[in-house]
């Protein structure tokens, strides 16, 4: 299963890298540092899109092919089911797409940028399309997930482009004027659609409940995820802006390329968390495919399928709390003292590993 | 008598079949443990997401033998499976396996009972009696399973303070690291 979950990473990851590169050649000069992304790159993301999207295709033809037989199993996922439907759309339009950024000067003229950026467009209503969640409504599933995983390659997609294919530092103070609320915006929009597709597998108040199986310990790891995400986002957002407005020397580059790197990890544990079984009863769940292993290692009474878990704090968890705050406090403590961006990294993936070790150790 | 046992083959499944269900199905036609009276010409299985054709129901009777399905018809989140003959008394098994419009694979399983009045087979009750036996077995082992693993927690607490301990470490050592370093 672990191919399924890097397959899915790396597919948001092209996603982002195209939406960016297409999104910021809409930005006028003055409003960005100078910024040189390899046509190569454009091209592999395209490709990539294909590759990677047809894991979920791959896996229903490998769960059936025994049954049935291959060649039936492939004519009947390709033609007959939504994931086989919307990866033929995507291979037609990559096909084109491919064709259209090798043969036009995609990243020079606006035209062909905004023809690119439709055509990812297309590619991720087309995602949506075969989405656990547009599987369960009419409209507001699909719709939902499409805004969510749109809101997240444009924050993502622009922070990648910036910090991975920016030469230099120029502008810097005016880029972060206009990106700052984009990606408060964005966030924002994140958390209302997201909230929003949690409601529609589990309800919100069985939040703490859902850890007992495995859908619920991914969408708690994607949460903790996000806390040093945070962290960064504010030091890049806001921190790095006084700092510059002073006229102090700091090179903010590093700081948005580990920020990027932090994201990859919630796009790790959305990949583990869009293949895991969506409990619309966790009591069902529970009893069906038993409890998650991991969750079944830290909980220290017998596991039924109607319990509510208790929680308390203890001396165990209680530190675990501290050592979370500590290391959260390192993060902003080690950007004062000037430290490279690499060990508030660490510290940041400390925290997240403090906090869940906290919770898994107060459930009684 | 055929009552009792029927009620008590109910109450057997009722309970296995809440352990091995499954997400998913939302309704079926007969319910999960019902006693149908009724010819039973075909199973209906309703489910909370839009399913694909090549999803599959299999029945069997008590006996484990295969009941053949003429033909599965599907409609959006509905599977229905027409059987050539109405069914004979007896506690009939679903097993369903299906894929969602998401591309999820999820399977599961339920029981009813068939239970007409006028027709009694001769040999249904002492046959009918020999079923039980298998279910019966699991709830009595469930609880062993889980105590056995009580003992491994102890462990598990112990773990945790490592853990707890490694991560005062290192957070300690990066702030002696950042402290050391600043003075240079």
């Amino acid at each position: 299963m672990v191919w399924i979950y890097i397959s899915e990473s790396l597919l948001y990851l092209c996603f982002s890298l195209l939406i960016g590169s297409f999104i910021i050649q809409f930005i006028p000069e003055r409003l960005k540092p100078e910024i040189h992304i390899p046509k190569r790159l454009i091209q592999l993301a395209v490709l990539g899109i294909v590759f990677f999207s047809i894991a979920p295709v791959f896996r229903i033809i490998l769960f059936l092919y025994e049954d049935i037989g291959l060649m039936m199993t492939l004519q009947n996922v390709l033609m007959g089911f939504e994931v086989g439907r919307a990866w033929n759309v995507t291979v037609v339009l990559t096909i084109f797409f491919y064709l259209f950024v090798s043969l036009f000067p995609v990243l020079k003229s606006k035209v062909f940028s905004g023809t690119s950026l439709a055509f990812t467009f297309a590619l991720l209503l087309a995602l949506g399309w075969a989405s656990h969640a547009a599987s369960l409504t009419d409209w507001s599933g699909f719709v939902f997930h499409s805004l969510h995983f749109l809101a997240v390659t444009i924050w993502i997609g622009i922070l990648l482009v910036v910090g991975w294919c920016s030469k230099n530092q120029e502008n810097w103070l005016s880029y972060l004027r206009w990106f700052t609320p984009l990606a408060i915006t964005c966030f924002l929009t994140i958390a209302g659609t997201g909230l929003f597709l949690m409601t529609l597998v589990i309800d919100v108040n069985e939040y703490a409940d859902a850890w007992m199986i495995p859908y619920g310990q991914a969408l708690l790891v994607k949460h903790l995820t996000i806390i040093p995400v945070l962290f960064f986002a504010f030091i890049n957002g806001f921190w790095i802006r006084r700092k510059l407005k002073k006229q102090e020397q700091i090179n903010p580059i590093p700081w948005l390329k580990f920020e990027s790197v932090l994201l990859f990890f919630t796009f790790v544990s959305t990949g583990v968390l869009g293949q895991q079984e969506p409990p619309h009863s966790i009591e069902i769940t529970l009893g069906g495919s038993g409890p998650s292993d991991i969750f079944d290692y830290f909980y220290s009474g017998i596991i039924e399928p109607s319990m509510s878990l208790q929680f308390g704090l203890n001396t165990i968890n209680t530190l675990f709390f501290i050592v979370a705050i500590i290391f959260m406090w390192l993060i902003v403590y080690s950007f004062r003292k000037k430290m490279p961006a690499v060990v508030p990294f660490f510290m940041g993936m400390f925290s997240v590993l403090s906090l869940y070790f906290g919770l898994m150790a107060s459930m009684q | 008598m055929k009552r009792i046992i029927s009620a008590t083959l109910i109450l057997l499944f009722a309970f296995s079949s809440t352990v091995s269900a499954h997400t998913g199905l939302t309704n079926s036609s007969p319910a999960e443990g019902e006693e149908v009276v009724e010819d039973v010409h075909e199973v209906v299985l309703e489910f909370n997401t839009k399913i694909e054709t090549m999803s599959a129901i299999k029945v069997f009777n008590e006996n484990d033998e295969e009941i053949i399905i003429g033909n599965i018809q599907f409609s959006d989140n509905k599977m229905t499976g027409a059987f050539m003959s109405p069914l004979d008394n007896g506690t009939y098994k679903v097993d369903w396996k299906i894929i969602g419009a998401d591309g999820h694979p999820i399977q599961g399983s339920y029981s009813f009972v068939v239970s007409q009045e006028e027709i009694v087979a001769p040999n249904a009750s002492e046959e009918s009696t020999d079923t039980p036996a298998s279910p019966t077995e699991e709830p009595v082992e469930k609880p062993v399973e889980q105590s056995v693993e009580d003992s491994s927690k102890i462990a598990s607490n112990d773990v945790l303070v490592v853990i707890l301990v490694v991560l005062f470490t290192i957070a300690g050592g990066f702030f002696g690291w950042i402290i050391g370093r600043r003075q240079k």
